[in-house]
């Protein structure tokens, strides 16, 4: 496979993944951060002579670029829309939606990087040297925010 | 793994699902390298622009006198008899249709981009837009003169070439452009752009000048050919409204 057949694979392959992180991160444009993220690795992609950095490389890209916009909405005092459920299943699942519903409450009370850790630790299934690969931190302080991050989402569970 | 862990793997997913899919992230995305490659091409002649203002201020009046379509010396219609192959328009010869596959809706019906004699046989090249799935896309199409003018998409022998066009950004014009190459004729350029584009001037890098003309047009774009007589790509093309000030729409 030729380098921009790798690329164009992949982008088939994460474009989706990668919106969808951005989305959970808290960004309110995950498509244009997905975007974002593709060109960005594309002007890097004859650099990149593993292609299994290509998707650390992605992840880390999505990550930064999601506080970015997360700061900028802080800035000019803009708050991310709250998911949209697909609301036809209300009913058939009032509870388990509402049991969803202080999740994701509980999940908006979260540091930004506490959410970051639960998001690539539970939606990713990264291990946790991934997911210090994609947040630039150590190992440890993978294990210390995840660990600090469930109690902190059991409690504001317990308060809710 | 306890329970809340599971509770919150749950949720995750089905917050994820929730995000519809992109529907033309491929087409967005070639666009916007595009749009970074011209802007990349533009950052030093920005920087030498600076460094030497006085001189753009004296060359761009020169070079605007250079595009005006009374100096006819250095220009060449793309629809004239010295024009090396380019047909005259669809209108003037009978239709060719294109016959859509399911998914797809006909912007521009074809035109006879190039009419060429190859091994004693008149083959044709076809040039015509469709929205397949939502994407807009420029299509181009060779064949026999003898298969007819009916393009049957639906057939399964059909044979094309399609390439995703992007809307162009708020002040742009240009959708796209493609440079054509048969087995015998080289230098035909094919352009897209919207309203109220009325031609395309096409500057070859031996200093001619082109016009690229309309040969078919949708509600959202025209669709330019020219044949520019050179294999070498164009040094510079653009979009001009309607006469008689054909005012420049957008630089390429």
């Amino acid at each position: 496979m030729d380098a921009m057949a790798g690329f164009s694979a992949l982008f088939d392959g994460s474009f989706e993944a990668m919106k969808r992180l951005a989305y959970l991160l808290g960004a309110d444009d995950p498509e244009n951060i997905a975007q974002e993220a593709f060109v960005r690795l594309h002007d890097r992609w004859h650099t990149l002579y593993d292609d299994s950095k290509a998707l650390p490389y992605l992840r880390a890209m999505v990550v930064n670029l999601s506080r970015s916009r997360l700061r900028h909405l802080r800035v000019v005092r803009r708050t991310p829309p709250d998911v949209l459920l697909d609301e036809v299943s209300a009913e058939t699942h009032a509870m388990a939606r509402q049991e969803h519903k202080r999740i994701r409450e509980a999940l908006g009370k979260l540091s930004r990087r506490q959410r970051e850790v639960l998001v690539l630790r539970y939606w990713m299934d990264l291990d946790q040297a991934a997911i210090a690969d994609a947040l630039g931190v150590a190992v440890g302080t993978v294990k210390a925010t995840t660990s600090h991050a469930m109690n902190n989402l059991r409690r504001h569970l317990e308060e809710g | 793994m306890d329970e809340l862990e599971q509770r919150l793997r749950s949720v995750l997913t089905e917050m994820a699902e929730g995000v519809s899919p992109s529907r033309n992230a491929w087409a967005e995305h070639e666009h916007r390298l595009a749009v970074k490659s011209r802007r990349a091409k533009r950052r030093p002649v920005l920087m030498a622009a600076a460094a030497a203002a006085v001189v753009a201020l004296i060359a761009v009046p020169v070079l605007i006198t250079g595009m005006r379509p009374d100096k006819k010396p250095e220009l060449q219609q793309a629809d004239s008899p010295s024009a090396p192959s380019l047909p005259r328009t669809a209108a003037t010869q009978n239709s060719p249709v294109y016959l859509p596959q399911g998914g797809e809706t006909v912007l521009t019906q074809p035109f006879i981009l190039v009419n060429e004699r190859v091994n004693d046989v008149d083959q044709m090249t076809y040039a015509y837009t469709v929205r397949r799935q939502g994407q807009a896309m420029l299509c181009f199409s060779r064949r026999a003169a003898s298969d007819g003018q009916l393009l049957d998409g639906t057939s399964p022998d059909y044979d094309s070439q399609c390439f995703a066009m992007g809307a162009p950004l708020p002040g742009k014009v240009f959708w796209t452009h493609r440079a054509v190459t048969t087995s015998a004729t080289s230098g035909v350029y094919v352009y897209v752009a919207s309203s109220p584009t009325e031609r395309v001037m096409v500057r070859t890098t031996e200093g001619q000048f082109v016009i690229a003309s309309k040969k078919q047009a949708s509600s959202e774009f025209g669709v330019f050919a020219a044949v520019l007589g050179s294999t070498r790509p164009p040094a510079a093309y653009t979009a001009q409204g309607p006469g008689p000030a054909y005012a420049q729409l957008e630089n390429g």
